[in-house]
């Protein structure tokens, strides 16, 4: 899988970007040799990316760290793709905590916000959370498919981390606008939007 | 035609509306994590043993470590051209509030508290909860009271296991505590606990 995020990026020059950290386009090597900078410029980033894929914030923060954790101390210097493998193992990772929190439909404890983590709930605009209502509304490969395509993601680079065909790739990306526009047609009241 | 719409034409310009809504919201989540974690940030972790100090099997893991924390010292060790194993530190692990490191590549990792409240204050707030535990023993057993007590041994067994609280367990134990009023208004230790939680 190639490196996903600033190639994917400079190719997407009609569309309006999101706004990136400025440490996540510092020169590669600089990154590949400054694990702190790595982590600040891509946790966030991973993050969001969870986030897209239907974890909440304190979920996507323990996933993101933990995973950000396995590439130290001697993986960091010897993986070929960090963001991509970033993406990819955090992805799985939800998964796997999701089906489990499915099954696990007899715990009696409180579920707990923060879990581990510091991060318990993020403050939003109603567009940004009726979206992001929306977006859970779709399947779970769906979902993984726009969190990979809104973090810059090519079809190839998705096939690979999701473990499908790119025309499956394509397939799940075309229906998930699809229904993406059905829902927030709708719950806007908008025909012809 | 956006990159992410893979092949979708939608003429009616729906598919613009979408890229700009998805876009928007793609950069709003970014400063809305950043602002989140601005005020509980976690910290940059500097070694493996510096990442695993927030688990609640820390302890098991650097007790199974021959040599924890050994994180590449400078850029020929993270090229695996010299083998740090082989210099054979001497690593006293497990020493309260930071690590003690002794060997030739050795070195020491203080284990940083992200959430800044001073030992005192958690300590205060470990005393209030344990009150408020005891008196919820003697108040009528509800619902509402179960779950506090819940959230409280949780919280309890955070401050006894890592000498902090997380600020998602703060956040919670405050919503729990403010559900709970009802049932608790009474009590001077629910409102030490309140008050505590206000100025963590």
């Amino acid at each position: 899988m190639s490196e996903m995020s600033a190639p994917a990026d400079q190719q997407r020059g009609q569309m309006p970007q999101p706004s990136r950290d400025k440490l996540s386009l510092l020169p590669e090597e600089r990154l590949r040799n400054d694990f702190d900078a790595f982590y600040v410029a891509e946790k966030r980033h991973v993050i969001r990316f969870l986030l897209w894929a239907g974890a909440r914030p304190w979920e996507a923060e323990d996933i993101a760290y933990e995973a950000l954790m396995r590439l130290l101390p001697d993986r960091w210097s010897t993986i070929e793709h960090p963001r991509a493998w970033l993406r990819k193992v955090t992805c799985r990772s939800w998964w796997r905590q999701h089906e489990r929190n499915r099954e696990d439909t007899a715990d009696a404890l409180p579920d707990l916000p923060g879990g581990l983590s510091p991060v318990t709930e993020i403050e939003l605009s109603e567009q940004a959370q009726r979206v992001l209502h929306a977006v859970k509304q779709l399947p779970a490969m769906q979902r993984a498919v726009m969190a990979f395509l809104l973090d810059g993601a090519d079809t190839t680079e998705i096939a690979g981390a999701l473990n499908m065909s790119e025309d499956a790739v394509r397939a799940n990306a075309s229906r998930a606008r699809r229904r993406l526009k059905e829902i927030l047609r709708f719950e806007s009241g908008e025909s012809n939007a | 035609m956006p990159e992410y719409a893979l092949g979708e034409d939608d003429s009616n310009g729906s598919d613009d509306l979408l890229d700009q809504m998805l876009m928007s919201t793609h950069a709003e989540l970014l400063a809305a994590i950043d602002t989140e974690q601005a005020g509980g940030h976690r910290g940059v972790p500097t070694t493996a043993e510096d990442n695993i100090a927030t688990s609640a099997a820390a302890d098991a893991v650097r007790a199974s470590r021959a040599v924890p924390g050994q994180r590449p010292a400078n850029k020929r060790e993270a090229n695996g051209t010299t083998n740090p194993s082989s210099q054979g530190p001497i690593t006293i692990g497990n020493v309260h509030n930071g690590t003690l490191a002794i060997g030739s590549h050795a070195y020491a990792v203080n284990h940083r508290s992200s959430e800044g409240r001073s030992d005192q204050a958690t300590a205060q707030l470990l005393e209030a909860i344990r009150a408020l535990r005891a008196d919820l023993q003697r108040v009528r057993h509800t619902e509402q009271t179960a779950g506090l007590d819940a959230v409280l041994a949780a919280t309890e067994e955070e401050i006894v296991a890592t000498g902090h609280t997380r600020a998602g367990h703060r956040e919670y134990l405050r919503a729990v505590l403010t559900a709970s009023q009802t049932s608790v208004s009474a009590l001077a230790s629910a409102a030490a606990v309140a008050h505590l939680l206000e100025m963590g």
